[in-house]
């Protein structure tokens, strides 16, 4: 073998090998970003990782955008877990609870506003009346897992600052403001508070499992997701309405193994709720209720595997289902007309969670 | 003939001096070694072991910075000096065995090792066994595996090394190394403390377009580890040694990078506690070796100062290497295993044992062509581990001053299931099966010793087929461990040097790189979107250039790693971009009749090149380190 051969072979490895590498690294421009009315996807993203991303769907065009926030922003991404999205005129307010923060983005360009409020403990779900926003936040963790400091934040939607606190139980969820009443769900209890936003003054009414999320109904109820999860019997998991006069529970429908998500159609007649199926099996399931019939679809609607949120069109009548893909990589979401005929999938960001409709 | 294969192994372990080989004219080492005691029953793989004179130079770094500069292995760091995984040929972090001594140190309840937990001052010697070799190994070994070894001196007198680094954001070590033997028997010590406040800076914008300068905080690491080692030559054919190493990080874990001034930037701490013992006892027969050992693990871990997860376990192994003839080799053995957990979410009163049971031969099948089959056997309880075979075979041409090899292997390679996967509260599952899967390499090794040069070169192409990879997954209430994917990788790695000695000047040259494509062919469900993609946070390419003069005794030497692109967990769109790292490192020994002292400087990251390794996870730039070494001998 020939040495000045060899030698010369080893260089040449090495210098295309750079060079190999300088050529193959040009990133692609970026698509143009659609600014147009459609649907937004809440990327949660992984634990400690800070991938949590905005996801824009063309439901027209059937073409998803990913990573719009940080497209739009000239790569400034969001930089948390996202645990969820409000829209309330013209803004979309982003709720990172890792990172304990509320990002503020144009809801029709998805530039950010301004910077952060940060004066806010893990932050999870957002509804707002008048110029308020009202807030479940976690508050920080106590001891063995608890959640000992929960609380609701106040913000002025002009200012973006935390102007009050109000009390609710441990782990706060759904919330949602009815006739100038705010319900949120406690779901590291077993209650929802109702709090009168005239005086501020709040009662629980009491449940047998943790109450996750709520859709109002056609029947004049406030429907809420109670799931069982491990701390509860696995028969206490299911829906249950409370009476938004008088504040009482009414009857309780049971579905095994409810996760959390419930959303209603345009009119409230139909709610749709995620559960999932008992191990060893591991699907995940849509039911249907139609709170006018009071009658449960005993058969799912719609059925896949890793199903982790749920969302309704009331503009087209779409429903939205998102796939984890227990955020082992990029998620899915799925679309269903309402007879559960899928008429579209798309690859979203990691662990999609939830949607809002612009 | 018969003698002669242990008494080389003997003699092996006798030629590298730590400490002192720095004083030595520089000396330019093979590639490949000889002298493992698997080593020879894998002619088919690529092995790589360190050189002295780069382990004497070693001061604070850890083994996370040795794979990133020295071999063409990946390691993902969340933040500087903090938890660090190895990737080799694609594969994850729990698929690299790292073995102290034969022991595999790998936690029972991750899987993995924390490469920045492990400081090489206190190690003679790292191999570096590329791919997949359960067979000689056992779980683990599917990427690759790492051998840190101490060798003894057998020195007559005594020796002892004193080390002090300052450096750049609240960096101060200092360690000791003492040898003192009579030839029979000796002792070595290796102590160290290291510090690092970890306050670097980084920049950040805001979402108004202000610039603003943010100090790290929450990073701060401590460790301290202490290695004591006895060897004794207790007969004419009895060779004991005992060694003991006991290790303590404490880390406050690095958060990611804020995102806007005054973030409060907190987090976690985690406090390991590690403690290692093994006694060796060799016995050389006129035809053979028996070789036994004991061992003794203990990981500890504490969690926010809360939660406890521990395992210690007890190992013993024997076994025995008979030469048949003048041209076959039998090795065969066994190992046990007594695990005892105590994890919070474990159940209570938790115990297992596993075995293992292995046989080797080698057989010279021509003068120059070697082959040699093994196989292993995990005996794992309410779960089977495949068996592991391999087929390896190496043929070598010696002509004049070069040596050309060929090596081709065959093997299957397989991950027992980690604690927290089998036994971690009610979603554990005892019965998932191990992760496994086969692969086939070839490889080709040249070198030339010159009269005052050498050169080497070495090719290496693999693919792997990987299968029942573990991912949990959520199930009703709880996520629970299933085996789920698939994975395909296929590779090429190259790597070659370059010494030449021109009277007191001596110069290396040498480069590695390595192209990895590893993808999931089968995801957690149906329709899984990664399917096709590279495996999140494994480059594509690693490459290494280095290069290194001394001139009588002074010293110089640049180090340049480049990492090619990796993607996160959305291996879609989550784009990371590679990083270009320059280092360079000078000093100069000076003589005090005896004894002698050193001088070095460091400048690390030296185009101050802003990177991350992990996503958002902040690194230093542009930094500094100075350190002072005193030898003495007596």
């Amino acid at each position: 073998m020939n040495m000045k051969r060899l030698k010369l072979l080893l260089s040449v490895i090495i210098v295309a090998g750079f060079m190999f590498l300088a050529s193959c690294d040009n990133s692609n421009d970026p698509d143009p970003l659609p600014l147009k009315t459609g649907v937004l996807i809440v990327n949660e993203g992984n634990f400690g990782a800070g991938n949590g991303s905005i996801s824009f769907y063309d439901e027209e065009l059937q073409t998803i955008t990913n990573n719009v926030v940080k497209t739009a922003n000239g790569g400034s991404e969001i930089g948390s877990l996202v645990q969820s999205m409000f829209l309330y005129d013209e803004v979309g307010y982003i709720l990172c609870n890792d990172a304990d923060k509320i990002e503020f983005i144009s809801e029709a360009d998805y530039k950010y506003l301004d910077n952060p409020t940060t004066n806010i403990s893990q932050p999870r779900y957002m509804t707002a009346v008048g110029n308020k926003g009202y807030i479940s936040c976690w508050g920080a963790w106590g001891e063995n897992y608890t959640l000992p400091d929960s609380y609701v934040a106040v913000i002025d939607l002009t200012s973006r600052e935390v102007v009050d606190t109000l009390e609710c139980g441990s782990g706060p969820e759904g919330i949602i403001v009815l006739n100038n009443k705010l319900y949120v769900a406690n779901s590291y209890e077993t209650t929802v508070s109702v709090i009168n936003l005239a005086d501020n003054s709040s009662e629980k009414v009491n449940f047998d499992a943790a109450p996750k999320h709520f859709a109002p109904g056609a029947d004049g109820n406030l429907w809420v997701s109670i799931s069982a999860g491990w701390s509860y019997p696995a028969d206490k998991s299911g829906v249950q309405s409370i009476n938004l006069t008088t504040g009482e529970k009414g009857n309780f429908v049971p579905i095994q193994n409810t996760a959390g998500s419930i959303v209603s159609d345009v009119s409230g007649e139909k709610i749709y709720i995620l559960a999932a199926e008992l191990y060893p099996k591991t699907g995940t399931k849509i039911y249907v209720y139609n709170t006018i019939t009071k009658n449960l679809l005993t058969d799912a609607l719609i059925s896949g595997d890793n199903f982790y949120g749920l969302g309704y069109n009331v503009t087209t009548d779409k429903i939205y289902v998102s796939d984890s893909k227990a955020f082992a990589g990029p998620g899915d979401i799925h679309v269903y007309d309402t007879d559960g005929t899928k008429s579209d999938d798309q690859i979203t960001g990691v662990g999609p969670n939830g949607f809002a409709f612009k | 003939m018969n003698l002669k294969i242990p008494v080389l192994a003997l003699l092996f372990l006798c030629l590298s001096v730590p400490g002192r080989t720095q004083m030595k004219t520089m000396e330019l080492e093979e590639v490949v070694i000889e002298g493992l005691p698997f080593e020879k029953f894998s002619s088919g793989s690529k092995i790589v072991k360190s050189d002295s004179l780069t382990m004497a130079q070693l001061g604070q770094e850890t083994l996370a910075q040795y794979v990133l500069r020295n071999t063409t292995g990946y390691i993902k760091e969340q933040g500087h000096k903090m938890l660090a995984s190895v990737s080799f040929r694609g594969t994850g972090s729990s698929h690299t065995g790292v073995f102290w001594h034969g022991v595999n140190i790998n936690s029972l309840t991750l899987g993995s090792t924390n490469f920045s937990g492990v400081p090489l001052f206190l190690f003679d010697d790292i191999a570096v066994h590329y791919g997949g070799a359960s067979s000689l190994h056992g779980s683990d070994a599917i990427g690759g595996s790492i051998h840190l070894n101490s060798t003894p001196t057998w020195e007559d007198g005594a020796h002892a090394q004193f080390r002090y680094d300052y450096g750049s954001f609240g960096n101060h070590f200092s360690g000791v190394k003492v040898n003192f033997g009579n030839g029979k028997w000796e002792a070595k010590t290796r102590a160290f403390n290291h510090m690092l406040k970890n306050n670097f800076k980084y920049s950040v914008t805001d979402r108004l377009g202000n610039n603003s300068e943010i100090e790290q905080e929450h990073a701060e690491v401590h460790n301290y580890g202490v290695l004591q080692e006895v060897n004794g030559k207790i007969s004419k054919r009895g060779f004991l040694s005992l060694k003991g190493w006991f290790g303590k990080n404490r880390y406050e874990i690095q958060p990611m990078m804020v995102t806007y001034p005054g973030q409060p930037q907190d987090g976690d701490e985690i406090f390991d506690r590690n403690l290692r013992l093994v006694a060796e006892y060799q016995h050389f027969y006129r035809r053979g070796a028996l070789s036994s050992s004991l061992g003794y693990v203990r990981d500890y871990q504490l969690f926010d100062e809360s939660d406890v997860i521990e395992t210690k376990r007890g190992i013993a192994s024997l076994s025995y290497e008979w030469n048949m003839d003048e041209k076959t080799i039998l090795k065969a053995g066994g190992a046990s295993k007594y695990i005892v957990p105590n994890v919070w979410a474990y159940q209570e009163d938790l115990t297992e044992w596993r075995s293992d049971v292995f046989i080797s031969v080698k057989r010279m099948i021509l003068e120059n062509w070697s082959a040699s089959l093994n196989a292993r056997k995990t005996f794992v309880p309410f779960t089977v581990a495949p068996v592991a075979p391999s087929l390896s075979t190496g043929y070598r041409i010696k002509k004049g001053r070069s040596v050309l090899a060929f090596r081709a292997q065959l093997e299957r390679s397989y991950r027992v299931p980690t604690f927290n996967d089998r036994y971690w509260g009610e979603q554990g599952r005892p019965d998932l099966k191990s992760e496994h899967g086969f692969s086939v390499e070839l490889g080709h090794n040249f070198v030339h010793q010159g009269e005052s040069d050498r050169f080497e070169f070495d090719i290496s192409g693999y693919y792997m087929k990987q299968d029942d990879w573990i991912a949990w997954k959520p199930t009703d209430n709880l996520w629970r461990p299933f085996n789920l994917k698939k994975v395909e990788a296929a590779g090429v790695e190259v790597q070659g040097k370059y010494g030449q000695k021109i009277r007191a000047v001596q110069f290396e040259v040498g480069g590695l790189y390595a192209l990895n494509r590893s993808v999931l062919l089968e995801g957690v469900s149906e329709n899984d979107a990664a399917v096709g993609y590279q495996l999140p946070y494994t480059p594509k390419h690693r490459a290494v250039l280095y290069a290194s003069l001394m001139y009588k005794k002074f010293r110089l030497s640049i180090n340049n790693q480049y990492t090619g692109t990796r993607y996160g967990i959305d291996v879609i769109h989550e784009k990371i971009e590679g990083f270009f790292l320059t280092d360079l490192r000078f000093g100069k020994d000076f003589s005090l009749g005896e004894h002698h002292f050193s001088l070095e400087g460091q400048v690390l990251n030296v185009f101050d090149v802003a990177y991350q390794n992990v996503k958002r996870y902040a690194m230093p730039g542009r930094n500094y380190l100075m350190s002072i070494n005193f030898y003495l001998s007596n």
